[in-house]
């Protein structure tokens, strides 16, 4: 017999996304939104998992020691270069260590070109 | 006074929501709570559902799902795996193409230019003297411009080596100066003297050369793209800092225009692709295989040569609009 894993939500049962307001014989104002996909990453989740939340821009990245390339989430526990890019093309470094269990978040102002780091 | 007619993005909502699985009557109620009358929403519904283009695309969309599911597979098996970037000295040609062509993985070789005398002769001052009347094509105002490598285009101007060198060497750290990409350079004939200072790796490479050449100023920077060919990228001169993704994400490709992706790095990273990053010094080679996501940015003053003359080529290209679009 063959082994059938669980299978995910079906899109079936997503219920329809809210379109633009009708119109007649004009354009919208907006492009409808696209129904969500399911994500297929099977990332594992472990007690020692760090999580990291980064506001206020969405150009900042993670760097690890072997030089894989992150985005904020759950993250293993140890240390990081947390990279940004400032809206004109120049880059900030900071380092950023993330140790066990720890809830951090990162405020990231861009027209100060600051960014603070906070632990919960 | 004219027919009520639902707008086109609406009825392009209808077919989107349809191929997503959602039902007629569902259909009709967000479209009359949104304002479009029942008696047009009930009529439009209707002929969207029974058209031929839905059964078309409902078969294409099945198909779609299957690719994405095996996308989907593949990405996970690469975020699995652990390896990395590799850098490895001494690799064989067979060890090459089994561990890394034929994986699509990239690897940083050490040592095949470390030896070239380039990578100590070709300053911007030699390649001035040596090449200097040849003809270029380069890119000035680059910061003025969204997509100054989409649009390279609109800011090309022509000019001799000599010149050009000289401008590199008074720029210091900008992206607004550049040869064009696929500038076929090293196929002029005045480019042939300048092959004594390069050698021929024949692990990897055969001896028919194809190659193009790179040259410019710190903070060059190429964003998020893809090629259609295996490469590996010889870096003589300076540092240059690669960052890549694996191309197996379906929501990139989908959202590619043309060869570059629809966003930066920190975005598609941000959005949960994992990336890489290595910076190439003078004498290494990256093995960039096709269709991997890259960002490449010049941390020094640039020379490189990248080479497309593989063993066993592996060249996928897009095919139609999409090809087109930049």
């Amino acid at each position: 017999m063959p082994q059938v894993p669980p299978q995910p939500e079906p899109e079936e049962h997503l219920p329809p996304q809210p379109g633009p307001d009708p119109e007649v014989e004009a354009e919208p104002k907006e492009e409808p939104p696209q129904a969500p996909k399911p994500s297929l990453d099977g990332a594992t989740s472990a007690l020692q998992d760090a999580t990291l939340r980064i506001e206020g821009t969405d150009e900042a990245l993670l760097r690890a020691c072997d030089g894989t390339l992150r985005g904020p989430g759950q993250l293993a526990h140890g240390r990081y270069d947390l990279l940004i890019r400032w809206p004109d093309g120049e880059e900030h470094l900071e380092a950023l260590e993330l140790s066990p269990g720890a809830r951090v978040t990162v405020h990231v102002d861009e027209r100060d070109r600051s960014c603070v780091v906070r632990t919960a | 006074m004219s027919e009520a007619q639902l707008a086109p993005q609406w009825q392009d909502w209808i077919v989107d929501n349809a191929l997503a699985g959602v039902d007629a009557p569902e259909l009709i109620e967000t479209l009359v709570e949104g304002g479009v009358p029942e008696a047009l929403a009930r009529s439009e519904v209707s002929a969207i559902l029974a058209s031929p283009g839905l059964r078309a695309a409902r078969k294409l969309n099945r198909r779609v799902d299957r690719r994405d599911a095996l996308l989907g597979l593949l990405q996970t098996l690469e975020r699995g795996h652990g390896r990395g970037i590799e850098r490895v000295e001494g690799l064989s040609g067979d060890e090459f193409y089994a561990r890394y062509v034929r994986h699509a993985q990239p690897v940083v070789l050490t040592d095949v230019a470390r030896d070239w005398p380039a990578v100590s002769k070709w300053t911007p001052e030699y390649l001035g003297q040596v090449l200097g009347a040849t003809k270029l094509q380069i890119c000035e105002g680059r910061d003025q411009l969204e997509h100054p490598d989409r649009d390279y285009s609109r800011c090309v101007s022509t000019t001799t080596m000599a010149e050009y060198a000289a401008k590199v060497r008074a720029a210091g750290v900008t992206n607004d100066l550049y040869m064009i990409a696929n500038n076929r350079v090293a196929e002029q004939p005045e480019f042939a003297p300048l092959f004594d200072d390069v050698g021929l790796d024949e692990r990897y490479l055969t001896p028919k050369r194809a190659c193009s050449f790179w040259f410019g100023p710190a903070g060059t920077r190429t964003p998020l793209h893809h090629d259609s060919c295996n490469i590996l990228f010889c870096q003589l001169r300076g540092q240059k800092r690669f960052r890549m993704l694996a191309p197996w994400s379906a929501r990139l490709a989908d959202a590619a225009v043309g060869y570059y992706a629809g966003e930066t790095l920190e975005q598609a990273i941000a959005a949960g692709e994992r990336g890489y990053e290595v910076v190439l010094e003078p004498g290494e080679a990256l093995y960039l295989p096709g269709w991997w996501w890259h960002e490449v940015l010049a941390l020094d003053l640039s020379v490189s040569l990248s080479f497309l003359n593989f063993r066993e080529p592996t060249t996928i290209e897009l095919r139609g609009a999409d090809a087109t679009e930049d």
